[in-house]
């Protein structure tokens, strides 16, 4: 992390490579039954504005994932490695819940 | 109270330091001061812990609370020596972020979610433990709502593993006791040998009668290092 961080700003080139690579979004949330402080306050206020029929808001956390083009070649190798990126790293399964989507 | 320090002095203690570990000090400070010890401290990036009896996780911001608190933290280099050292026996207490890495390690169960309030809150509370009276320290968290399923609250209950419960003044565990939402109002908890303590209260910031609090937490390293 700190290697690629001592390396920017990235040619345009090498920005390229890296998006023109796989990419994937990983969306983290509160399970259903965990209080979403966050999503519950949003919701009270919608609801002070007047806006009806908002029944709950969860509040997710966005990843986007893009992979090296150069060293990832096999999609279902990727999907596994993002799995268990989401899973090991990214949630927290005590409370959390992911899901993982292909983006390109 | 035990008489005498004498008997805690020649105990080997490590504090771990990550970036953004702020209450370190603190800790150093009780345990050489109070407890006439000689700890060390072990940083982030080291891979094996010196010979220790008990190892501090304490509080402070590891890693900004990027992800999760405590999340990057229980990835550092250090921590997979003291999943070691916690599945051995080893003696471990977790301060504010320290219990929230030994939550995200696995080391002990359950998670710290943010506050129900969403506040950052600081001040004192009066803690309920499952033995002696009722004490009093300062908590310091935006994320210290305690949560774990059914299963492993039955758990923590039958095997009298809830170390501490926010309660009010005369030692009754209320809903307005309860700074940030804790599920049945717990603050602290031990792991299932009850060699491994995680608590949000700072015990480390209630020593002196200087710094205008209560010195309870004295009571707190004693327990915990005398088991040790």
């Amino acid at each position: 992390m700190y290697q690629a961080l001592d390396q920017l700003p990235l040619t345009s080139a090498e920005v390229s490579s890296i998006t023109s690579g796989m990419e994937y979004e990983v969306l983290v949330q509160l399970k259903g039954e965990v209080l979403d402080p966050e999503g519950r306050a949003i919701q009270e206020t919608l609801k002070a504005q007047g806006i009806k029929g908002v029944a709950a808001i969860q509040v997710a956390k966005r990843f986007v994932i893009s992979f090296d083009p150069n060293q990832s070649k096999n999609a279902s190798d990727v999907d596994h490695a993002v799995r268990d990126i989401a899973e090991r790293y990214l949630a927290n399964p005590v409370a959390q819940t992911f899901t993982v989507k292909r983006l390109s | 109270m035990i008489p005498s320090t004498m008997t805690l002095d020649s105990m080997r203690v490590g504090v771990l330091q990550f970036p953004g570990s702020n209450c370190d000090a603190d800790c150093l400070d009780t345990l050489s001061r109070h407890f006439k010890m000689k700890p060390v401290t072990v940083w982030h990036s080291e891979t094996k812990l010196p010979k220790l009896d008990a190892v501090v996780v304490p509080g402070g911001f590891s890693y900004g609370d990027y992800l999760r608190s405590g999340a990057l933290a229980s990835h550092s280099p250090i921590m997979a020596d003291v999943k070691e050292f916690a599945a051995k026996g080893g003696a471990i207490i977790g301060i504010c972020n320290g219990f929230q890495i030994l939550v995200e390690s696995h080391i002990l169960p359950g998670m710290l979610l943010h506050n129900d309030s969403l506040k950052f809150i600081c001040q004192d509370v009066y803690l309920k433990a499952a033995t002696g009276p009722v004490v009093r320290m300062p908590i310091a968290h935006g994320e210290g709502r305690y949560y774990a399923d059914e299963k492993t609250l039955l758990d923590l209950q039958d095997k009298n593993l809830i170390a501490f419960r926010y309660c009010d003044s005369r030692g009754e565990v209320t809903q307005e006791a309860n700074p940030n939402g804790s599920t049945l109002g717990i603050a602290g908890i031990y792991s299932a040998n009850k060699r491994v303590l995680g608590m949000m209260p700072h015990p480390e910031r209630a020593t002196d009668k200087l710094m205008g609090g209560s010195e309870d937490g004295l009571a707190v390293w004693r327990e915990f290092l005398e088991r040790v």
